[in-house]
C-alpha cells in the first residue's frame, strides 16, 4: 500500500460577508497517496480552486482535519504553513506567477533560498540546473519570464514547483492560459513526472486533460461526489 | 459635447465612490495651492505690478549718503540745507517734492492723541496722483516759503479722530499748539508711498514751511536727519545716474565749503544717490518674499508628488475598468480623455479650496501684517489670483492624468482582461518604484532641513536676551512744549520729576539718558584716536545719567561707570560698549584710552566698558555713553508687579511744569516685543511652514512607501506561496525600501551642497543651519519609513497567501 501523502477530513470552507454566507467546500474528504495523479473537475464555481488553496496551504479551512505525511496542518499559524509550503508542496498555477524582474534560473531558485536551513549555492545552482533540463528550458536560464511564451513560462513555473522536491505536486487550470499545442505539451510534461513519480494533484475543468489522471475526482458545489454520483453526473 | 458631459457624469459618479480620495486631494492641495496662490500676489506685486502712481517709474528719493574717506559711512540722511538747495537746483526733477516726517499732538481733542504728521510740499499730492475723499491737498499758496496753516487728513485719520464728518472740510484744528484749517481728506483707496518706514502711516499732512525747524536748525550743515527727504519725478530724458551726478556736485562742494575747517569732517563727502520709489518701497522684503515662494512652491512639489501616489493607486484600482474599456476599442487618447475629466474635477474642487485658502491667507496678512510687508494695501482676490489658481489647476489636472495614463500597459489590457481574475496583478517595475521612493525622500529631505534651519534661526532671534533688563521697566520721553528749554533747564526739570517719581510708593528707581534702552534711532557721532588725525571710529551715540546701566540692568564688563557729580558737571568722560572697545583697543583694555568726540578738542577718557544690546532689526553697532542727559527722557523701575499710571504721571508733570506733554509712557517689554514684532511674525510662518512640510513629507513618504508596497501585494503572495516566511518577506521590503530611501537622503544632501554653493551669500544672511535641522529630519524621515513599510506590510503578512494572490481584501 502506497504512503498516504495527502488526508482530508471534512473539510468545510466558508465565505462571509455581510450579506451573506457562502459555502465554497462542504464536509470535503480526500486522501492522495504516494505516486498517484489526481484530477479534480467540476463546473465553474464548484470550489475547485478553493480545495487546491487549502491542499496548498494558501488558505485555511474553516473546519475539518487536514494532514501532509501524517502531520496535522489545518491549524499552522501563518510561518508554520509557509515553512510546509516551502518543504512539502509545489504549487503551479494557471497565471503562471513568475517574478518578472528575476531571470528564469532565480525564479526557480527562489524555494530553495526560502529554506530554513541555508543551502549553498553550489547545491542550489544543481538543482536549479536539473529541474531546467527536465522541463527543457536550460537554454532561457538567463531570460526574464515576460521574453518567453506562455507554455515556456508554465514550464519554467512546473520547474519552480519542483526543485524543493516536494512531496506533492499541485497544479491549477495548468493549460487555461495556453493554446491546445502547449497545453499538450505541458499535460505530457506532468504525466511524465507521474511516471518518475512525482504525486500530482490536479484540477482542470477539460476532461480530456482530467482523463489523464488515474483517479478522477468531481466536486459540485462544494462537495465532493462518489463514484456512483459521478456516473449517475 | 454631448461626449464631454458623458465623460463628467461619468466622472462625478465614480469620485462620488471615493470621497476619501477626493477629500484628501483636494485638502493636500487646496491648502499648498492657496498658500501658494497668497506668495505669488506678494511677489506680483514687489516683482511685476507697478506702484499705483502716474509716471511711477520715474519716481525717485534723492537719498543722501555720507562718505568718510571714500567709503560709505551713512545713508539716507541728509541736512536742512542741503535739502533744500537740492530741492531748488532745477534741470533734475520736473516736479518734486520734501517731507518731513513727525509726530505731533491734536490738542483740539480732548484726548490729545499724538499722531504721525508729514509736513509735505504740494508736490507730493502730484506726484502720487492722490484721490480725495473731500475737499482738495495743498495748493500753490500753501506751498515752500509759504506759511498758511492748512491741513490734510489721511481717510483713516479722518475715520477714526474726526468721526467720518462729511463736513470737517473746513473746520479748524490745534496740532501742538497751533492752529490750522482742514481743507481735504484723502480717499480711502490712497495707498500712501511708505518711504520712511512700514510701520509708518501718516494721519495729517502740514505744510512744509510749518515743520518745527528753528533758523538755526534750518540752516545747520552739520547736523544729519532721517526724517527729512526730497522725492520727485525725474525730468523727461533725465536718467538715474545723470540726475545723481547733477545733484552730487553742487551739493557736495556746498557742504565741503560750510564745513571747512571743522575737524571731524576733514574727510567727509556726500553724494546723492537715486532710489527709485519701487526700491525704497519694498526694500529687502524681495528677498524674503522670494525666499518664501520658492518654500511654499516646494510644498506645492511635495504636495504634487504626494497626490500624484494617489493618482497613481486610483489608476490601478481602476485596471478592469480601463480593460474593459480597452477591450470595447477605446484608444490611448480615449482613456487619457477619462483620466482627465476625472482629476479636472478633482483638481477643480482642489482650486476652490485653493480660492478660500487664499482668501483667508490674505485676510490674515492684512489684519497681521501690517507695517511689515509692503503694498498690503494692494493685495487680495483679484483676476491675477484666481488666474493663478486656474492655470495652476488645469496645469496640474493634466500632470496627474498624463502621470496615471503613463502607468498603463495599455498592450496588456486586454490580456488582463482575460486572466479570469485569477490573480494576474498588475507587477510594477522596481527601477519606477525606486524613482518614486528616492524623489520623494530627497524632496522632503530638502525641505524638512530648509524650514528646520529657517525655525532655528527665528527661534534664536527671539530667545537672544536683549543683555539689558526689560521687565519693570517705563519709558517716559516728555515733550517741552512750544516754548523749549535750555540745557540746564531740561537738567533742572529732569531732576524734579525725578525726585518726585523716586516718592513714589511702586516706584524703584529712576534714571535719565538720551534715548531709551529699546530705541533704535541713531545719533551719529564720531570719534577720532588723535586730533586731525586719520583714525576715527562711527558711533552711535547716547548721554545718560549716573543710574542709567545699573537701573536697566545692563552690566559693566570692564572699569565702572560716571558718578552722579561726573553727569552733572558732564565730565570729558565716556563709556563705550565692548564693540567699540574692541575697536579701540583689539588685543587689550580700552580702559584708559583718550579720544576725541565730534568737536570737541578736549580729549575724553574712557573708564568703562559695558556689554553690548542687542535689538531685533539693529544690526550690533559701536556704542558710546556720555555723562549728562540731555533729552527729558527718563527710565523708571518700578517695583515688581507694580504699573505706572499714565494719569498719574500727567498730574505729577502738571506739577512741575504744565507744558510738559507725554510724548511716550510704555513699558520697556511692550516696545521690545514690537521690535521682535517681524521676527515672531517669521517665527510663526516658518514655524506654520515647518508643520505644514511636516505633515507633508510625512504623508508623501507613507503614501508612496505604502503604494510601493500595495503594487508588489500580488509579487509578495507569489513568494508566500513558494514557501517565503513573513519574516522573511519583512526583510525584503525593508531591503528594497531603504536602498532608494538611502539614495534620496544622497541626493538631497547633494542637492543642498549645490543649492549652498550657488546661494551662498543670500543663505548665509538668513540661514545658519547647524547640526541638528539634518539630523531631526533624518530622524522624522525614517520614522515616517519604518511605518510605512510596517502599515501595509502588516496587513499583507497577516492573511493568507491566497488573498494577496488573487488580490482580494482592502489594503
Amino acid at each position: 500500500m502506497k504512503d498516504i501523502k495527502i488526508q482530508m477530513k471534512g473539510i468545510t470552507k466558508q465565505f462571509s460577508t455581510d450579506a451573506m454566507d457562502t459555502h465554497a467546500l462542504r464536509g470535503v474528504d480526500l486522501t492522495i497517496r504516494s505516486g498517484d495523479y489526481v484530477s479534480i473537475s467540476g463546473p465553474s464555481g464548484c470550489g475547485k480552486s478553493t480545495l487546491l488553496s487549502l491542499l496548498g496551504l494558501l488558505d485555511s479551512p474553516t473546519s475539518g482535519q487536514y494532514f501532509i505525511e501524517g502531520k496535522d496542518v489545518a491549524r499552522l499559524s501563518l510561518a508554520e504553513a509557509a515553512a510546509i509550503r516551502n518543504e512539502k508542496i509545489g504549487f503551479v498555477f494557471q497565471s503562471f506567477n513568475l517574478i518578472d524582474e528575476l531571470s528564469v534560473f532565480d525564479n526557480i531558485a527562489l524555494p530553495l533560498r526560502y529554506r530554513s536551513k541555508g543551502m549553498d549555492e553550489a547545491e542550489i545552482t544543481a538543482r536549479v540546473n536539473h529541474c531546467l533540463d527536465k522541463v527543457e528550458m536550460a537554454h532561457r536560464a538567463q531570460h526574464r519570464p515576460t521574453q518567453l511564451s506562455g507554455g515556456q513560462q508554465q514550464r519554467v513555473a512546473i520547474a519552480r514547483a519542483l526543485v524543493g522536491t516536494p512531496a506533492i505536486l499541485l497544479v491549477d487550470e495548468p493549460t487555461g492560459n495556453l493554446d491546445s499545442t502547449n497545453g499538450d505539451i505541458v499535460m505530457e510534461m506532468l504525466a511524465q513526472l507521474n511516471r518518475e513519480g512525482t504525486t500530482l494533484c490536479m484540477v482542470t475543468h477539460d476532461s480530456r486533460y482530467a482523463n489523464m489522471a488515474s483517479t478522477r475526482l468531481q466536486l459540485r458545489d462544494g462537495v465532493m461526489l462518489d463514484t456512483a454520483q459521478r456516473e449517475a453526473a | 459635447m454631448s461626449g464631454f458631459g458623458y465623460e463628467l457624469r461619468q466622472a462625478l459618479a465614480s469620485l462620488r465612490r471615493a470621497p476619501g480620495f477626493v477629500a484628501t486631494v483636494a485638502l493636500t492641495l487646496g491648502l499648498t495651492l492657496g498658500a501658494l496662490v497668497c506668495m505669488f500676489g506678494i511677489n506680483r506685486l514687489l516683482f511685476l505690478a507697478p506702484l499705483p502712481y502716474p509716471d511711477q517709474q520715474r519716481l525717485y528719493v534723492a537719498q543722501g549718503v555720507v562718505l568718510d574717506q571714500g567709503q560709505e559711512a551713512f545713508r539716507g540722511l541728509h541736512t536742512y540745507p542741503a535739502l533744500m538747495q537740492m530741492y531748488q537746483q532745477g534741470g533734475v526733477f520736473e516736479r518734486a517734492a520734501v517731507l518731513n516726517f513727525g509726530k505731533a499732538f491734536l490738542t483740539s481733542d480732548p484726548n490729545q492723541p499724538r499722531l504721525n504728521v508729514t509736513y509735505a510740499s504740494s508736490g507730493l499730492f502730484d506726484l502720487t496722483g492722490a484721490p480725495l475723499k473731500l475737499g482738495r491737498t495743498f495748493q500753490q499758496g500753501e506751498d515752500v516759503g509759504s506759511s498758511v496753516p492748512s491741513a490734510v487728513l489721511s481717510y483713516q485719520a479722518w475715520a477714526t479722530q474726526f468721526g467720518s464728518d462729511p463736513s470737517v472740510v473746513g473746520r479748524k484744528i490745534s496740532i501742538d499748539s497751533a492752529s490750522y484749517t482742514v481743507v481735504g481728506v484723502l480717499a480711502k483707496d490712497y495707498a500712501e508711498p511708505q518711504l520712511h518706514s512700514l510701520e509708518r502711516s501718516t494721519d495729517i499732512y502740514l505744510p512744509w514751511e510749518l515743520n518745527p525747524r528753528d533758523k538755526q536748525a534750518r540752516e545747520d550743515w552739520e547736523n544729519f536727519d532721517s526724517n527729512i527727504m526730497l522725492v520727485g519725478r525725474l525730468a523727461a530724458g533725465v536718467t538715474p545716474d545723470q540726475a545723481s551726478a547733477a545733484l552730487t556736485e553742487p551739493l557736495n562742494r556746498r557742504f565741503r565749503a560750510q564745513t571747512a575747517g571743522i575737524g571731524q569732517f576733514a574727510t567727509i563727502t556726500v553724494e546723492v544717490a537715486m532710489l527709485s520709489f519701487a526700491q525704497a518701497i519694498t526694500g529687502d522684503s524681495k528677498r524674503v518674499a522670494l525666499m518664501l515662494l520658492a518654500g511654499v512652491a516646494a510644498l506645492l512639489v511635495i504636495a504634487a508628488a504626494n497626490v500624484s501616489n494617489l493618482f497613481l493607486a486610483r489608476t490601478a484600482q481602476k485596471q478592469r475598468q480601463l480593460s474593459i474599456q480597452a477591450t470595447l476599442g477605446a484608444n490611448r487618447g480615449h482613456l487619457f480623455r477619462t483620466m482627465f475629466t476625472e482629476s479636472a474635477v478633482v483638481m477643480g474642487i482642489a482650486g476652490l479650496a485653493a480660492t478660500g485658502v487664499a482668501a483667508l491667507c490674505f485676510g490674515l496678512l492684512h489684519s497681521f501684517a501690517q507695517g511689515k510687508v509692503p503694498r498690503l494695501g494692494e493685495l487680495g482676490l483679484d483676476a491675477w489670483s484666481v488666474g493663478f489658481v486656474l492655470l495652476a489647476s488645469l496645469l496640474l489636472a493634466l500632470v496627474f492624468a498624463a502621470l496615471s495614463i503613463r502607468m498603463v500597459n495599455y498592450g496588456a489590457l486586454a490580456a488582463a482582461l482575460q486572466s479570469g481574475g485569477k490573480g494576474s496583478g498588475l507587477q510594477v517595475s522596481q527601477t519606477t518604484r525606486k524613482v518614486l521612493i528616492a524623489s520623494q525622500i530627497a524632496v522632503a529631505a530638502v525641505l524638512l532641513v530648509a524650514n528646520f534651519g529657517l525655525l532655528k534661526e527665528s527661534v534664536a532671534v527671539l530667545m537672544r536676551p536683549a543683555g539689558f533688563e526689560t521687565q519693570d521697566l517705563y519709558e517716559l520721553t516728555l515733550n517741552e512744549g512750544e516754548r523749549g528749554l535750555s540745557p540746564e533747564e531740561k537738567q533742572q526739570q529732569l531732576a524734579s520729576i525725578g525726585a518726585e517719581l523716586r516718592a513714589w510708593s511702586n516706584v524703584a528707581g529712576v534714571a535719565a539718558a538720551g534715548t531709551g534702552p529699546t530705541s533704535t534711532s541713531v545719533w551719529a557721532t564720531t570719534l577720532l584716536r588723535e586730533l586731525g588725525g586719520n583714525e576715527k571710529f562711527k558711533t552711535n551715540s547716547n548721554r545718560v545719567d549716573a543710574d542709567y546701566f545699573n537701573l536697566i540692568g545692563l552690566p559693566m564688563a570692564e572699569g565702572r561707570s560716571f558718578s552722579a557729580q561726573e553727569s552733572r558737571e558732564r565730565a570729558p568722560l565716556i563709556v563705550v560698549n565692548e564693540t567699540l572697545a574692541k575697536a579701540i583697543n583689539p588685543d587689550g583694555s580700552a580702559i584708559g584710552a583718550t579720544l576725541y568726540w565730534n568737536k570737541n578738542t578736549e580729549p575724553f577718557r574712557v573708564i568703562g566698558v559695558v556689554r553690548d544690546v542687542f535689538l531685533p532689526t539693529v544690526p550690533p553697532a559701536q556704542r558710546l555713553y556720555l555723562p549728562g542727559p540731555a533729552e527729558l527722557n527718563l527710565v523708571v523701575k518700578v517695583k515688581p508687579g507694580q504699573q505706572l499710571d499714565q494719569a498719574a504721571v500727567v498730574a505729577m508733570l502738571a506739577k512741575v511744569n504744565s507744558s510738559l506733554r507725554i510724548n511716550k509712557l510704555a513699558p520697556v517689554q511692550q516696545t521690545y516685543r514690537s521690535l521682535l514684532a517681524r521676527d515672531i511674525t517669521t517665527a510663526a510662518i516658518t514655524g506654520l511652514l515647518t508643520v505644514l512640510a511636516l505633515f507633508l513629507a510625512g504623508v508623501g513618504v507613507y503614501g508612496v512607501l505604502s503604494y510601493s508596497i500595495k503594487l508588489r501585494r500580488h509579487e509578495l503572495g507569489i513568494r508566500m506561496a513558494i514557501g517565503a516566511s513573513p519574516r522573511r518577506i519583512a526583510g525584503l521590503v525593508y531591503r528594497d525600501s531603504l536602498r532608494p530611501v538611502a539614495w534620496g537622503f544622497g541626493i538631497s544632501a547633494v542637492a543642498g551642497v549645490l543649492l549652498y554653493l550657488f546661494a551662498r551669500k543670500q543663505l548665509d544672511s538668513v540661514l545658519e543651519l547647524g547640526a541638528w535641522p539634518p539630523v531631526l529630519s533624518v530622524v522624522l524621515i525614517m520614522l515616517a519609513v519604518l511605518l510605512a513599510c510596517w502599515l501595509p506590510l502588516r496587513a499583507i503578512l497577516r492573511e493568507w497567501p491566497v488573498r494577496s494572490l488573487r488580490g482580494d481584501g482592502a489594503l
